[in-house]
C-alpha cells in the first residue's frame, strides 16, 4: 500500500459528501443493531444466569449410586473416601473433613458446604407441610445462598435446635422469629426447632418448601451419623465448572454434577436468544456488504474519467484497486466506530428511559456487553470484502476508453 | 538528458492500428514509420479521424499497436508488461488531453503533484517545490489552493501542461489540448509550452488542426492515410 492510495481513497470519501454520509450512516445503523442486540442478549444471559447461579451450587460432589470401583481397584490407596449405601439404601459420605479441606485449597473454588440434605414434614396444630431440609455448617451458611441479603426478618446465626424458613413457609405455618416449629423427619424423628430467621430468597419454590438447620441437627434427625450426602461449591468461572466437576469425579471417585448440566432449560433458553442474536447481527452485516458494495460500485463508474486520467499519469491496477479498496475499509471503519458509540448511547437511553423507582432496570440490556470491538472489526471487515468487487471493476477500466469516450 | 546522436527519443517503424468493433474492421494506422527527437516541438496534423489519437495513445503506452515496433528513450514498448508500461509512463511520459482535464477532487497544486505521489508513493518535499514552481511557471500561483474544478478552461490546461511536466518526463503528448480553448488562450498555452520544451529540451507532440498552432512549432507531421506523410 501506499500513501497517495490512502489519500485518494479519504478524498474520494470526503468528495462525495452526501453519498458517504449516507453510506456512513447505513453501516452505523447496522452497527447499532448490531450492538444493541448484542447489549440485549449478554445482558439478558447475564440476569438469566444471575438469577439462577446466585443461589445455587455450580459443583455438587455427591455418592455414587453404586459403590465406586475405585474401591476395587487393585492399587485403590487413592481413594480419599469411603462411602458406604447403607442398609437403607442410603449412600452419604463419610470422612467429608479432610476432602473438603482439600478442596478448600483449590483456587478455582471460591465456596464450599458439606451439607446434608434429606425429608420431612413441619407440623404446627393442625398443620402438616412437607419440607427439604439442608443441614449446613453455621459458618458455611451463606456460603452457596446469600442468606444475609435474602433476609426478611431475624439474623442468620444459626445455632443447635434453630432452622430458618422461607417467607411463605413461615405464613403457612403461621410462624415468625422466635417462635417453634415441630419438624418430623424422613427417619420418624422429631425435634423441635425454633425459627431464628425468615428468608425471601426470589424463588416461591425455595421460599415455601426449604428449611435451613445446623448440620448437626439435621445429621441427628436424619440418622446420619456425623456424615454429609453432598458437598456444595461455588466456582469463580461458571463456566469453567463441567470441567473442574469432571476433575473432581476422577479425583474423588464422587459423582460431580455441575449446575449447566443441571440447568438444561437454561441452556436451551441462552441457546435459542443466542441464535437469534446472532441471525439478527448477521442481517445487519450482510446490509453494510450490500450498501457498501452497491455504492462504490456506482462510485467506480462515475469515475471512470478519472480512474483514465491516473492510469495515463502511471497509476497501476494495484493502485485503482487499493484505492476503491481502501474506500469500503474507510466506511466500514468509520461508519462502524459511529454505529459503536451510537449503540452504546442507545443502551444507556434505554435504561434511562426504562429505569424503575427502585433504581433497577426493567430491560436487561447491558451497554457494557455490546461487543463494540468485534462489531467494529466485523463491519471494517465486511465493508472491505465487499469492495473487492468494485475495486476490480474499477481497476479494469480500460483508460483509453475512458478517456476518449466520455 | 539528452539522447545519443544514434538514437531518436521516439522511433516508430511500420506500425498498423486496426480497430475491430461490431465486425468492422477499421485500420487507422497503416504502417506509420516516425522519428522524434529529444526537444523536440512537433505539431501533429491531419483531418477528424486520420488516426492522430490513435497515435498518440500508441506513443503514450495506453494502447497496443496490432504490428510494428516502438522504441520511446532506449525501451522497447510494443512487448513490455503491463506493469512495467505503467512505471514507464509515469517516469517518461507527460499527457495533456482535450477533455478530462483535471481530477475534480484535487486542488491545482494537488494536480499537479499528483504524478509525484504517484512516482515517490507520497509527496515529497522537492516535488512540492517543483510542482509550486510550475505553478508559478504557468501563471497560477495564485491558484494553486483552488480545486481544479474552480478553474477556467485556459486555467485548466495550464494546470495540466504543469501536471505533465512534474516527473521531468522527456515527452509530453497533448492530443489537440487547445480544442476547448479560445484564441487568446490557445496561443498563451502553445508559446507557454514551446518555452518549456526548449528550457527543459522536453519533447512535445501536439496534435491539432489549427495551422497558426503549427506554425509555432519547430516542425510538423501530417497524418494522411494512416501514414506520416512529407516528414
Ligand atoms: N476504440 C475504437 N474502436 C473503433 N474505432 C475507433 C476507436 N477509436 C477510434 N476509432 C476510429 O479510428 C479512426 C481514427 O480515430 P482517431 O485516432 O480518434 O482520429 P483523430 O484523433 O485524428 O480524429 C476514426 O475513424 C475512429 O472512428
Ligand atoms: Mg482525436
Amino acid at each position: 500500500m501506499r500513501r497517495f492510495e490512502i489519500r485518494v481513497a479519504l478524498r474520494y470519501l470526503r468528495s462525495s459528501g452526501l453519498q458517504t454520509l449516507l453510506i456512513l450512516a447505513g453501516v452505523a445503523i447496522g452497527i447499532v443493531a448490531y450492538t444493541f442486540m448484542a447489549a440485549l442478549i449478554n445482558g439478558l444471559a447475564v440476569r438469566l444466569t444471575d438469577d439462577v447461579i446466585g443461589s445455587i451450587a455450580h459443583v455438587i460432589l455427591e455418592p455414587r449410586e453404586r459403590l465406586p470401583q475405585l474401591l476395587d481397584a487393585p492399587d485403590g490407596g487413592s481413594a480419599l473416601v469411603a462411602i458406604q449405601r447403607s442398609n437403607e439404601k442410603r449412600a452419604k459420605i463419610e470422612g467429608w473433613r479432610p476432602l473438603v479441606e482439600r478442596l478448600e485449597r483449590l483456587p478455582e473454588i471460591t465456596a464450599i458446604s458439606p451439607q446434608v440434605i434429606g425429608n420431612g414434614f413441619f407440623q404446627r396444630g393442625e398443620k402438616v407441610l412437607p419440607v427439604g431440609i439442608t443441614g449446613v455448617e453455621p459458618a458455611r451458611l451463606s456460603a452457596i445462598i446469600d442468606f444475609e441479603d435474602g433476609l426478611v426478618r431475624g439474623n442468620v446465626r444459626l445455632g443447635s435446635g434453630d432452622v430458618l424458613i422461607g417467607i411463605r413457609l413461615a405464613e403457612k405455618l403461621g410462624v415468625t422469629t422466635g417462635q417453634r416449629a415441630r419438624l418430623r423427619s424422613e427417619r420418624g424423628r422429631e425435634r423441635t426447632l425454633t425459627v431464628r430467621g425468615i428468608f425471601d430468597i426470589g424463588s416461591a419454590n425455595a421460599n415455601e418448601r426449604l428449611a435451613f438447620l445446623d448440620l448437626r441437627t439435621a445429621q441427628t434427625l436424619l440418622e446420619l451419623d456425623g456424615a454429609v450426602t453432598q458437598i456444595a461449591m461455588k466456582v469463580s468461572d461458571i463456566y469453567a465448572a463441567p470441567r473442574l466437576a469432571e476433575r473432581l469425579a476422577g479425583d474423588t471417585g464422587l459423582e460431580a454434577k455441575d449446575w449447566i448440566a443441571e440447568n438444561e432449560r437454561l441452556k436451551g433458553a441462552l441457546r435459542a436468544q443466542g441464535t437469534t442474536g446472532d441471525l439478527i447481527k448477521v442481517f445487519s452485516l450482510l446490509t453494510i456488504l450490500i450498501g457498501v458494495a452497491s455504492v462504490l460500485l456506482l462510485a467506480a463508474v462515475r469515475r471512470r474519467g478519472e480512474i483514465g486520467i491516473m492510469r495515463s499519469m502511471g497509476v497501476s491496477q494495484g493502485s485503482i484497486r487499493r484505492i476503491f479498496q481502501l474506500q469500503g475499509f474507510f466506511i466500514g471503519l468509520f461508519g462502524s466506530s459511529l454505529g459503536a458509540l451510537g449503540g452504546w448511547l442507545f443502551c444507556r437511553l434505554l435504561l434511562e428511559l426504562t429505569v424503575q423507582p427502585d433504581g433497577s432496570t426493567a430491560l436487561p440490556v447491558d451497554p457494557a456487553l455490546g461487543e463494540y470491538s468485534t462489531a467494529i472489526a466485523l463491519a471494517t471487515a465486511c465493508a472491505t470484502f465487499a469492495a473487492i468487487l468494485p475495486a476490480r471493476a474499477a481497476a479494469r477500466i480500460d483508460p483509453v476508453e475512458a478517456i476518449h469516450h466520455d | 538528458m539528452t539522447n545519443g546522436a544514434t538514437e531518436s527519443l521516439v522511433t516508430v517503424r511500420d506500425l498498423v492500428k486496426t480497430y475491430h468493433s461490431d465486425e468492422i474492421e477499421t485500420r487507422v494506422l497503416k504502417g506509420l514509420d516516425l522519428e522524434l527527437e529529444g526537444g523536440g516541438f512537433v505539431a501533429l496534423m491531419g483531418p477528424s479521424g486520420s488516426g492522430k489519437s490513435t497515435l498518440l495513445t500508441i506513443l503514450g503506452t495506453l494502447l497496443r499497436p496490432t504490428s510494428g515496433s516502438l522504441r520511446i528513450a532506449g525501451e522497447e514498448i510494443v512487448d513490455m508488461p503491463e506493469k512495467n508500461l505503467t512505471a514507464f509512463r509515469n517516469r517518461t511520459l507527460g499527457f495533456v488531453f482535450q477533455f478530462h482535464h483535471l481530477l475534480p477532487d484535487f486542488t491545482a497544486l494537488e494536480n499537479v503533484l499528483f504524478p509525484a505521489w504517484v512516482a515517490k508513493g507520497g509527496e515529497t518535499r522537492a516535488a512540492r517545490a517543483h510542482a509550486e514552481e510550475l505553478l508559478a511557471r504557468v501563471g497560477l500561483s495564485d491558484r494553486a489552493r483552488y480545486l481544479s474544478t474552480r478553474l477556467s478552461g485556459g486555467q485548466k490546461q495550464r494546470v495540466a501542461m504543469a501536471r505533465a511536466l512534474v516527473n521531468r518526463p522527456q515527452l509530453v503528448l497533448a492530443d489537440e489540448p487547445t480544442g476547448n480553448l479560445d484564441r487568446d488562450a490557445s496561443m498563451r498555452l502553445i508559446d507557454l509550452m514551446r518555452e518549456v520544451s526548449h528550457e527543459e529540451h522536453t519533447c512535445f507532440l501536439i496534435s491539432t488542426h489549427d495551422a497558426d498552432i503549427a506554425a509555432r512549432c519547430d516542425r510538423t507531421i501530417h497524418i494522411v492515410d494512416g501514414r506520416i506523410a512529407n516528414v
